[in-house]
């Protein structure tokens, strides 16, 4: 059972086309969903969340679009970004009230044993709020209600390494049931590297992948050499290579390592590298055109 | 309508500091009758500059942030529009009743003067209709245009929006009211009263549903 599918969304602005992204999302995982800055990521976000309408395609949620039903398609959300989404001038107080309001299954109890659990102030200005304590109140709030899909656009930049490994802890307990997943958007790849099941990744606002990060992973290798050592055709077989006078850098295809014997050294990349290389490849694509 | 008053509870509290604003506004409109001789005319157009431009506050603070908080949330966006619209009628309702009040007030101290005509008693007490009528019709146009030119886009025509209508507002309700006051028994104003309130309620009817087809069809930031 997927929690998401997006199909085909294309949204055009002046300078910018996201251009026909398609994937989805099986309850019980975890998806990073990677590229650059201006990749077009928090654009897909902003459409998942019906910020931003989409110029064709759908999203569903557990199998509603929010035209069909915008209220259920809005209540099985989660999101966290980069800053709080709470109004400045809110109190925790006015924070309560609102999720009391709105969200049928919030369970009031629940939230403020987690803000005494993580001494959040009930009547303290969220704006006066330090980062962490934003995103434990963001948290605060997705945990004490019922939510089938939790979005994180950049929600870890800037955070230290001691809340950073908190957040990934509550998000392996979010997706713990089988039932929920989390799409977690971030150009920071080594946070995903820890827990994410699936990787896609995008670039200038289109599809460049999309698959398990173990497949991902074994499907390319690292390959470090001497520059003298790449001749042209074993040249056009890496992918992004990076030169300089005493070394060579890139990324080649699993199957392509029988063509690199000798003076190569070959190990297994990070979706660090993999990102980083297929960024450098294409750059050097669109420079040729 | 249950989700559109808790947005407009929502609206309250993002706008908090105005409110020391508005009670600023009724402390001075209360001062301006007592300079003016208690002409309610002048209270009342300034009350409803007060509450036409104080409308506009949600706007006002609107950022990326409430934008995405406020699209979240489980609604739709129709009890949105609706709970913002109510918040616009509660400061129009408020402007009205402090008004009404000081009209009545202005009648209980003219009564026992001398050349005091019924026409003049009239007029103190439905020139506040007529201006609530008016401003109506103004917040409700002023509404729809910050909804169509997305506050976000172009802050400086957002000031100008908020201030505008307000400020146009004072200047023809002070205006109307010096002639209205001159004119006595050759206009009625019961006419004129009922005319005003219900093309404000009807075109705040028609603003709404404007609104609510645009921000419907437009990206929210």
């Amino acid at each position: 059972m997927n929690v998401l599918e997006v199909e085909g969304i294309t949204k055009k602005f002046k300078d910018f086309c996201l251009n026909d992204i398609s994937f989805s999302l099986p309850a019980g995982y975890i998806m990073g969903y990677v590229g650059k800055n201006g990749a077009g990521k928090t654009t897909t976000l902003n459409i998942i969340t019906g910020l931003l309408h989409a110029t064709s395609g759908t999203v569903r949620i557990d199998g509603i679009t929010i035209q069909e039903d915008p209220i259920r398609y809005k209540e099985m959300i989660g999101f966290i970004g980069d800053t709080s989404f709470f109004p400045d001038d809110f109190t925790g107080k006015e924070v309560i009230r609102t999720l009391r309001d709105f969200y049928p299954s919030f369970n009031e109890q629940k939230f403020r044993a987690y803000m005494k659990e993580w001494d959040l102030p009930e009547n303290k200005k969220i704006s006066q709020f330090s980062k962490g304590m934003q995103v434990r109140l963001m948290f605060a709030d997705i945990l004490s209600r019922d939510t089938k899909i939790l979005i994180l656009d950049e929600a870890t930049n800037g955070l230290d390494p001691v809340i950073k490994d908190e957040i990934l802890t509550l998000m392996q307990e979010y997706i713990s049931d089988g039932k929920r997943s989390i799409l977690f958007s971030t150009h920071i790849l080594s946070d995903l590297e820890q827990i994410a099941d699936y990787i896609f990744f995008i670039d200038e606002g289109e599809k460049v992948m999309c698959e398990s990060k173990e497949e991902m992973v074994d499907s390319f290798l690292l390959l470090k050499t001497g520059p003298e050592d790449l001749t042209d055709e074993l040249s056009s077989k890496i992918i992004g290579l990076k030169k300089t006078e005493v070394m060579a850098e890139g990324l080649i295809r699993a199957d392509d390592a029988v063509y690199f014997t000798g003076n190569v050294t070959l190990e297994k990349p990070s979706v660090d590298q993999i990102v980083i290389h297929y960024i450098l490849e294409r750059g050097k694509e669109r420079v040729l055109q | 309508m249950k989700e559109a008053v808790k947005f407009m509870k929502i609206d309250y509290s993002i706008t908090k500091s105005q409110r020391k604003t508005f009670v600023l506004f009724l402390v001075l409109a209360l001062v301006l009758m007592f300079i003016n001789d208690g002409m309610v005319s002048f209270t009342a157009a300034y009350l409803s500059f007060g509450a036409v431009t104080l409308a506009t506050g949600p706007f006002g603070v609107e950022n990326f942030r409430n934008m995405h908080f406020m699209c979240l949330l489980p609604a739709s966006t129709k009890s949105r529009v609706k709970g913002r619209f109510l918040y616009a009628l509660a400061y129009q309702l408020i402007a009205f009743a402090v008004s009404a009040f000081l009209g009545v007030v202005q009648c209980m101290r003219y009564s026992n003067r001398a050349g005091i005509t019924d026409e003049f008693f009239q007029f103190i007490l439905l020139f506040p209709v007529i201006m609530t009528g008016i401003s109506l019709l103004i917040v409700g146009f002023e509404y729809t245009l910050l909804y169509a030119v997305g506050v976000r886009k172009s802050a400086q025509n957002m000031k100008v929006i908020c201030m505008l209508p307000g400020l146009l507002m004072f200047a023809l309700g002070s205006f109307a009211g010096e002639e209205l006051a001159e004119a006595g028994a050759s206009v009625s104003l019961p006419a004129l009263a009922a005319i005003s309130m219900v093309v404000g309620i009807l075109s705040l009817f028609l603003f709404f549903e404007i609104s609510v087809y645009i921000l419907a069809h437009r990206d929210s930031i």
